[in-house]
């Protein structure tokens, strides 16, 4: 309609000014309605806003921005074992300066710098990383005062962005359990590798994953086991603390360790776990559990009875004794003096057929029941001959993990119950049933011959005043190209305590100690591994709420008059 | 124009919506605040959790088990406890507090054995290897009489600390033998408090101060008194003193030397002869 008057207006030169005028009018107005449009529209898109913002709810809470990337692991007590860490990486960004050379240095000048910082850094692999012009780790998790001094480098294209890193406050402490993660931050071994659905996923990292393991308890027996290593020059040593009612390990070590926050090329072979991967012929530690089925089966109801004590011939095969015992053993003194030859005869009467399905239901015919991936046993299938059964009774030609051992321990002193080991912690209701192994008269017999064997036979280095220790020594030489090696010893010492009311097994294994002065030139169990455990419990009973007491201790008066006095009769 | 009534209420109307509508606005706009407000603290909220985590972290790491083992191997040396270090039960811990039998073996004595008093003789007494007495106390020196208590006197008072952290940063070796002194004898807790330390120092300085100048040389001469097993005689030395000590006239001194002497309070009873807990 204006554009019509308009058009009018024009053709008369006298309404040429009024035409202008309407023009400029007509513009005005144009323009004035456009900024109303504009404003209006902007007004509405606010108010829009304003509404979405006042009335939408936002997805973006707060919970989210707690969560750690990786759920923490933490003890049975709640200390942490492992938890995100925001730590420094150097980065290497090359487009930090623009375009152009990407130092201010030379590659060489500033990777032999970094090589100060950084004395066990590869300096040519370092030049050549800064030379290549590629943004990239240098290094990961470096400290805060390396930080600084790179810094002081004055090189804007080394970055050290903070990222979350997997950190282990204990260090190398349970480093066998805990396992590590790799660099796509998944977890590669232990506990890491076990739960990592757990902890990775957004539902459930948020919750600390607890462990069945107690810190302190880890501590301990790393402690011990570490100076019982040295003291007889071992090349190893392995060890469990585990709960007798519940099948938790509360301490699972083997030494060397490694340290989980930092794998080095000299670390890598300890990551080896000597307690659940490797299998050991384990020796006289078996000694309990054969003469226990035995008790069971009826085979062995008169411990007074005595069986000659000479070297025992089986087709061409001779079953020795450490030394001469004199000419017969009854049963307690068969364990007290670790006799071969007595425990072969006792499986002899016992049968190959009862001591395979008693073993088989300890498990000793699968892998132990543990969340670690772990070795598969040694086990002689198919009907067991008569020198097998009776190599097998006294711990040879049956190789077992550490961790089989001290689950049946368990079974065999706290009533003949045999549940799997765990690593996670169980609440009271998630205890598993377990199955019966043995009658509770059974375990409470070995618990007094256990008790015997500490506390008058070879066990006596362990036995630790008012913690009624009871276990047993077992010293097997290792299989080499040549048959048994006499100088290459397994070293195992299994015992349980308190043994009135058992309550933890604790088991020490060293891997070929030597005869030092220390352990007076000896180099079995009796002087490397039962003093670990003797050290190990007193350090570790009182945390664990067993006060040590010298007015109590399992009844063995029934036993001990049939007790000789010397090293057997 | 007419403003009908009509036109006045839809403009009535109008003007509430337009107000109701401002409202909303306002509202939302407040709601708004508040949930970002929320927001910024549940971000510093995070923000100090994971501060807080890395403290920890730190706290783990340097106390952890390891270095806890190393620790306790350089500095402390503590070691399991033995089993004489628990108590069965009750009965077993009533046991302990039986009063004192007519065979009971002597009491084992612990007398307080402070550090001279700095003074200008900072040497300690020497001793005569053939009668075992201090140099000093077989030459009495009457001069020194007149001056030594008033002078040590003042200077207890000057070692009674000025404050807690002063009384809390000094040694006091005879509270450890006190302690010791419980696990073998049952008849030495004794009723602490309101027993007047200041006036037992001085009673304890004035039988030996008969002869010997200083009540610094007379003490180690009651503890070797008990080490030669004569308890019939110091007792009856000290009761002996106590009256004496009575007269207060070292009363200012009292209060402070309270604070500073609580191992004399110890030593008191036995002196007095068996003041205990326990009856």
């Amino acid at each position: 309609m204006t554009s019509l008057t308009v058009s009018t207006a024009i053709s008369s030169g006298r309404v040429q000014l009024v035409n202008v005028r309407q023009r400029s009018l007509l513009v005005a107005k144009l323009r004035v309605w456009l900024v109303v449009g504009a404003f209006t529209l902007i007004g509405v898109v606010a108010l829009f806003r304003i509404a979405w913002l006042g009335f939408a709810d936002d997805a973006t809470d707060g919970r989210a921005i707690g969560l750690p990337p990786r759920g923490e692991i933490v003890d049975r007590n709640g200390v942490p074992l492992a938890r995100a860490f925001p730590a420094y990486s150097l980065w290497y960004n090359p487009k930090a300066l623009g375009e152009g050379p990407a130092l201010v240095k030379s590659p060489a000048e500033v990777a032999e710098a970094l090589v100060r910082i950084f004395p066990d850094a590869d300096e040519a692999k370092l030049k050549a990383q800064l030379a290549s012009g590629k943004p990239q780790y240098l290094r990961r998790r470096i400290m805060p005062e390396d930080a600084n001094r790179i810094h002081l480098l004055g090189e804007p294209a080394l970055e050290f962005p903070r990222e979350s890193e997997r950190y282990y406050p204990q260090g190398s402490m349970g480093a066998h359990v805990l396992g590590l993660i790799g660099a796509d931050g998944h977890g590669r071994l232990g506990m890491e590798a076990v739960l990592d659905k757990q902890l990775m996923d957004p539902a459930s990292r948020g919750a600390p994953a607890a462990l069945s393991i107690d810190s302190r308890v880890q501590g301990a027996l790393e402690d011990e086991l570490l100076k019982g290593m040295h003291l007889s020059n071992a090349k190893g040593a392995g060890g469990i603390v585990l709960d007798v009612d519940t099948g938790e390990v509360l301490a699972l070590a083997s030494l060397p360790s490694f340290n989980p926050n930092l794998i080095d090329p000299a670390s890598v072979p300890n990551i080896f776990n000597r307690v659940t991967n490797q299998v050991y012929e384990l020796g006289s530690v078996m000694k309990p559990i054969t003469v226990a089925t035995a008790i069971e089966a009826g085979v062995v109801t008169d411990m007074a009875k005595r069986y000659p004590a000479g070297p025992l011939q089986i087709g061409g095969f001779t079953i020795h004794d450490s030394h001469n015992f004199g000419a017969s053993l009854n049963v307690p003194e068969a364990l007290i003096h670790s006799s071969n030859i007595v425990t072969a005869q006792v499986a002899d009467q016992l049968g190959g057929a009862k001591l395979k399905t008693t073993m088989a239901a300890l498990g000793f015919n699968r892998r132990p029941d543990i969340e670690l991936p772990a070795g598969f046993p040694l086990w002689p299938r198919g009907e067991w001959a008569r020198i097998t059964t009776m190599t097998v009774s006294y711990g040879h030609g049956l190789a077992l993990t550490p961790m089989h051992l001290a689950s049946a321990y368990a079974a065999l002193v706290n009533g003949g119950v045999w549940r799997p080991a765990t690593l996670r912690k169980l609440a009271p209701e998630q205890v598993p049933q377990g199955k019966r192994i043995w009658q509770a008269s059974t375990s409470a017999r070995m618990r007094q011959l256990l008790r015997m064997i500490v506390s008058v036979g070879t066990g006596r280095k362990a036995d630790a005043p008012g913690y009624r220790i009871g276990g047993k020594t077992g010293s097997a030489e290792k299989p080499g190209a040549h048959g048994y090696q006499r100088t290459n010893l397994i070293t195992t010492f299994a015992a349980a305590f308190p043994m009135d009311k058992p309550r933890y097994v604790v088991i020490a294994m060293m891997d070929e100690p030597q005869g030092t002065v220390a352990t007076s030139g000896q180099r079995t169990a009796a002087w490397n591994a039962a003093p670990v455990v003797g050290r190990v419990v007193p350090r570790i009973g009182p945390l664990l709420g067993i006060m040590p007491d010298s007015t109590r201790d399992v009844d063995i008066s029934d036993l001990a008059p049939l007790i000789g006095s010397g090293d057997g009769e | 124009m007419m403003l009908t009534r009509s036109h006045a209420r839809s403009i009535g109307w109008a003007a509430i919506l337009a107000v109701c509508f401002a409202l909303t606005v306002a509202l939302s706009f407040r709601v708004n605040a508040v949930k970002s407000q929320v927001r910024l603290t549940e971000r510093h909220i995070a923000q100090i959790e994971a501060e807080t985590g890395l403290l920890e972290t730190e706290f783990e790491t340097r106390a952890n088990q390891q270095q806890l083992t190393a620790l306790n191997e350089v500095e402390f040396g503590y070691q399991a406890p033995t089993p004489g270090q628990y108590l069965e039960s009750e009965r077993q811990l009533a046991s302990l507090g039986k009063p004192r039998g007519p065979d009971a073996p002597p009491m084992i004595r612990v007398a307080a054995n402070d550090a001279p008093p700095a003074s200008e003789s900072v040497l300690p007494a020497m001793v005569n290897p053939l009668t075992g007495k201090a140099l000093a106390a077989e030459l009495p020196r009457p001069e020194a009489k007149a001056k030594a208590p008033a002078k040590a006197e003042a200077k207890l008072a000057e070692r009674a600390p000025a404050n807690l952290a002063e009384r809390l940063a000094r040694v006091e070796p005879a509270q450890v033998e006190k302690l010791a002194h419980i696990e073998k004898s049952p008849k030495v807790i004794v009723k602490t408090g309101e027993a007047k330390p200041a006036k037992l120092a001085k009673a304890e300085a004035k039988p030996a101060g008969k002869s010997a100048a200083k009540p610094a040389k007379a003490e180690p001469k009651l503890a070797k008194a008990e080490v030669k097993a004569k308890p019939a005689k110091t007792e009856a030395k000290l009761a002996k003193a106590e009256p004496k000590a009575k007269p207060a006239k070292a009363e200012p001194k009292v209060a402070k030397a309270a604070q500073a002497k609580p191992t004399r309070v110890a030593a008191k009873p036995h002196a007095k002869g068996d003041r205990v807990a326990f009856d």
